[in-house]
């Protein structure tokens, strides 16, 4: 057993590329390894955006032996007659270099067969490891991959350099044109003078102890980037925005960050915080650096990778291409401000929306409809009304703006602030601000009434207007993000406890569209229910439970929710459960009986067990509907405790009383009792014959 | 940093990879929107016969003229393009050795390479590379060529192209283009300020746009007659000028959206017209 390393060097690989690389080159490397049969005691992958790292802890000296059986001929050949094997199984045996008297007779659906066991020699490692670290390096699969050389290899960018040990001794293999050595190379900037790896555990502390350090541990990188920001941030005397994302993409893009510290001009700090955050970390990758309130200081914290030397000309060079940027930013926000949003509003007739759903000033008009209706349902005061009404007018505004213009993602935030400077009311403004969120499938809701209701309008017509017109999401194709607007749309129905259904909010948002052919607004309900599908599982509700559900259309999705709610707290509720065994059989009898016109005639009640079963129903519907006027999770429990007691009479019905008499009056009028039952148990609080027994 | 005049600039990279093998080759004589356009980047990318060729091209975007007045933006400038083929192993340290000839040493500053997949849509073209910065500025852009003209590569082309303008401002400290000294008595504002003007003038207000749309249609028309008797040199010629009085169209404003991307998938289709019939004639007949 000796340990082994493997180092794929490259160019620069994109920095969202590595986390998800090396995981990849772990999990790949343990499953090629098990198919040949070698063992390990351990192994774990690391490395910067130039060297990808497999390190593997006792690597067996040869492949496992493996036992396998091998079929032969039908057992009646084994032996002839006198007892001797045939010239067959003898055939048989001597391929599979063993003796006749080791065959064994098998079993098998066909019948006997004779079979050899046979023992497959594992390799040496020595020899089996070059074509396995050549499968490793090819079984990665990157976001995007390109070819750079003859052997037209793809990998996401070229590929340098190549170690592979085992032990003291290099693993010989070559992948496009680059044979493996023990040689790494340092710092980009700093040429190719080979570094030697003399031992596989030895790859991170060499590179540690070079001239110029590299760090090959993404840990290690962690601290240093996290250590050297802050101590930035702190002789400065304030504290750095450590933005995560930011700074994960700092740790993938670096080999050794050093943070260096600088300054921007202070008439910057007029522009709104957002915008300058957005220019320092997405435009030139910097910390922006910040006091005690979390206020933004004229300070930006840059990373170099791996060296510190010239520190002033490269902070100067930093601190030109910040003023370059925020110069840009402060001529941008200017010009929106001097253009106002109402002639930013009116250039929305030249953004197209989406074919055949006109434009973006169009898609607007229809959200000022969508609001006026949605305020009107939903009884808004008369000031919330007009706030909604305008916030809708100006929802799209700043999409024509300078500013959103070059900063996609301020967009909505930036709507918020021109609305506060041009002395909106603050309900507006800060609606305009919430007007995109939530941003992610969890990500923040809007807090306001008003942002949740113009940001759900708007949400609902782009899901609207692309199901007329045919662009339905389907497997991993949603190139508009649909799913995340349904589940946008949905999440806040029910946080705002809105009370409308969703059929309802579609049919709102419907109305004003283009009319078109072929449309595929019907598809719409299922879609968005999904979400409403979605949700429901994470707070815990099982399929069943979901199904019992899915068919309340006249429900508003905060009230499905407490239903489900109320489903799930009565999981263990066995009168319930038993309950659903009889709900699904009352559904089967009146599928086979076809339509049913009577109504119940208690007069034709013969037997006791169905005129106790009519008393039943009679007292549980009069219970009901005081659970059901303001449905809480508590009422909706209620109300399936009182449904339960349907479980007895029914029990003693089905066991009594033959639903098919001869007299077609009294079948008829059992069937009439059953019908009406059936709708109780599966529309007034929720289908219970869709709820599952369970063990 | 050693101080360097523009045209100091340009000579010493044109020093430097004459040094490595490339040709100096002059710019071509039409407008176009980026270095890319250049027959020797077009046609030399396409074929499977080695090329090294290197040459500084002016590219007009007249969308982005500011009539002189804004210190970051050209509606004419400068790139110098490298094109290696096939891509060598070292080529990285090709390049960083190259900045070092014009007085940024790689090891006193941060170079950074960001990810930044280059494509042109009017080209069909696409490669896989990086934008560089140097503390933070951008000044160079770095592909591995993956597809021209709709057809995929082989042998693969490197293509480097530096922001002149960019570098220039960097290596002199200068926070307007217009302040960069060209030589030690003249400022790229004294050669081209007028001209930005008189351009950002007429590309924004003046071009006859009947006529361009003419124009435009007319050269499409000979690109494709011209490609069907095998003359693909001036047919290229034919696309570049569509390109080029497209992008004055736009500037115009008398492009609309839908205009825009149709007359785009036009010019990929005379791009790509050429570029077959220039496999055709030029590539050894390979077996179906």
């Amino acid at each position: 057993m000796k340990n082994a390393l493997l180092e794929i060097g490259t160019e620069h690989l994109p920095a969202r590329f590595l986390l998800p690389t090396l995981e990849e080159l772990r999990e790949n490397a343990a499953k090629i390894l098990d198919e040949h049969n070698l063992k390990f005691v351990s192994l774990r992958t690391f490395g910067t955006y130039r060297r990808l790292l497999l390190e593997i802890k006792e690597l067996a000296s040869k492949a496992e032996d493996i036992q396998k059986e091998v079929k032969g001929p039908p057992a009646k050949l084994l032996k002839d007659a006198n007892g001797n094997f045939t010239p067959q199984s003898q055939g048989f045996a001597e391929k599979n270099g063993i003796a006749p008297q080791n065959l064994i007779v098998v079993e098998t659906e066909k019948g006997p067969f004779i079979y050899a066991k046979i023992t497959q020699k594992g390799e040496k490692t020595e020899k089996i490891l070059p074509s396995i670290f050549v499968e490793i390096i090819k079984s990665l699969n990157f976001p995007k991959n390109m070819v750079w050389e003859e052997s037209g290899l793809r990998f996401a960018r070229p590929i340098r350099n190549l170690i592979g040990l085992y032990g003291d001794k290099v693993v010989k293999f070559e992948i496009a044109g680059v044979k493996s050595g023990r040689s790494t190379y340092p710092l980009s900037s700093f040429g190719h003078k080979p570094i030697k790896i003399n031992d596989p555990l030895d790859y991170s502390k060499t590179l540690k102890n070079q001239p110029q350090p590299i760090l090959a541990e993404i840990e290690e990188r962690k601290t240093a980037l996290e250590k050297s920001v802050l101590a930035c941030a702190k002789n400065l005397g304030y504290t750095a925005d450590m933005d995560p994302e930011l700074f994960m993409e700092t740790v993938a893009f670096s080999e050794h960050p050093i943070a260096l510290s600088g300054n921007f001009d202070i008439r910057f700090l007029t522009l709104p915080k957002e915008l300058i955050t957005t220019v320092l970390k997405k435009q030139i990758k910097m910390f922006p650096v910040l006091n005690e309130k979390g206020e933004i200081q004229p300070h930006f914290i840059a990373v170099r990778d791996g060296v510190s030397v010239n520190q002033d000309e490269v902070r100067t060079g930093f601190g030109n291409v910040m003023t370059a940027r925020l110069t840009d930013a402060v001529f941008f926000f200017e010009n929106d401000l001097k253009t106002g949003l109402a002639r930013l509003k009116e250039k929305l007739a030249s953004v197209n929306f989406i074919d055949g759903m006109g434009n973006m000033l169009d898609k607007t008009t229809r959200l000022e409809v969508a609001a006026f209706e949605l305020a009107k349902k939903l009884q808004l005061t008369q000031d919330e009304k007009e706030d909604l009404q305008t916030a809708a007018s100006y929802a799209y505004g700043d999409l024509t703006s300078s500013v959103v213009y070059e900063f996609p993602e301020l967009q909505g935030y930036m709507g918020g602030v021109y609305a506060a400077k041009e002395g909106f009311k603050n309900a507006v403004a800060t609606a305009l601000g919430e007007f995109y969120l939530p941003l992610s499938a969890a990500g923040q809701l809007p807090k306001t009434l008003i942002g949740s209701l113009v940001s759900l309008a708007g949400k609902m017509d782009t899901l609207a207007a692309n199901f007329a017109m045919g662009q339905v999401p389907s497997g991993s194709e949603d190139p508009f993000a649909l799913r995340r607007q349904a589940m946008g749309a949905v999440r806040i129905i029910l946080d705002k406890n809105l009370p409308i259904t969703l059929q309802e909010i579609i049919d709102l948002s419907a109305a004003s569209l283009p009319k078109v052919e072929n449309t595929q607004i019907s598809k719409l309900y299922d879609f968005m229910w999904q979400r409403m599908a979605n949700l429901l599982e994470q707070e815990g509700a099982l399929q069943d439970e979901i199904a019992a559900v899915s068919q309340l259309k006249n429900r508003t999705l905060s009230q499905i929710m407490l239903i489900t709610k109320a489903l799930i707290a009565a999981r263990n509720n066995e009168e319930l459960r038993n309950l659903a065994e009889a709900a699904k059989r009352v559904g089967n009898i009146l599928k086979k009986a076809g339509e049913i016109k009577h109504n119940i005639n208690p007069e034709l009640f013969e037997e006791e067990a169905e005129r106790n079963l009519f008393d039943a129903f009679s007292k549980i519907n009069n219970a009901l509907p005081p659970y059901l006027e303001n449905i809480t999770q508590e009422s909706c429990l209620a109300a399936l405790t009182e449904l339960a007691k349907f479980r007895a009479p029914l029990d003693i019905f089905f066991e009594k009383v033959m639903v098919n008499a001869d007299n077609i009056a009294v079948k008829n009028n059992r069937l009439a009792l059953l019908k009406e039952i059936n709708s109780t148990l599966t529309r007034i609080v929720a289908d219970l014959s869709k709820l599952q027994k369970r063990g | 940093m050693i101080y360097m005049n523009f045209q100091d600039i340009i000579h010493e990279l044109q020093t430097y990879w004459k040094k490595q093998g490339c040709i100096i080759v002059q710019p071509y004589d039409i407008e176009k929107g980026a270095g890319t356009f250049n027959p020797a980047t077009f046609f030399g990318s396409l074929t499977s016969k080695p090329t090294s060729v290197c040459y500084v091209e002016p590219c007009r975007r007249p969308a982005d003229g500011r009539y002189g007045d804004n210190p970051n933006r050209l509606g004419k400038y400068y790139q110098f393009q490298v094109i290696l083929k096939p891509a060598p192993a070292d080529v990285q340290e090709l390049y960083l050795n190259s900045l070092k000839s014009i007085g940024l040493d790689p090891k006193q500053h941060d170079v950074r390479w960001i990810e930044d997949d280059w494509q042109s849509p009017t080209l069909g073209a696409s490669g896989v590379g990086w934008e560089i910065w140097l503390d933070g500025m951008e000044i160079t852009q770095f592909t591995y060529f993956q597809m021209m003209a709709g057809h995929t590569l082989k042998p693969i082309s490197v293509e480097i192209t530096y922001g002149l303008e960019r570098i220039a401002m960097y290596a002199q400290k200068k926070d307007s283009i217009f302040d960069i000294k060209w030589n030690d008595t003249t400022t790229i504002g004294d050669m081209v300020k007028e001209s930005e003007r008189q351009f950002s003038h007429y590309n924004f207000e003046e071009a006859n746009v009947d006529y361009l749309r003419r124009y435009v249609a007319e050269n499409e028309e000979e690109c494709k007659r011209l490609c069907q008797k095998g003359l693909y040199l001036p047919a290229y010629d034919c696309a570049m000028k569509v390109s080029h009085y497209f992008n004055t169209l736009e500037a115009r404003g008398a492009i609309s959206v839908s205009d825009r991307t149709n007359i785009i998938a036009k010019i990929r289709g005379l791009a790509k017209l050429c570029a077959t019939q220039y496999i055709k004639a030029t590539e050894p007949k390979e077996e179906e």
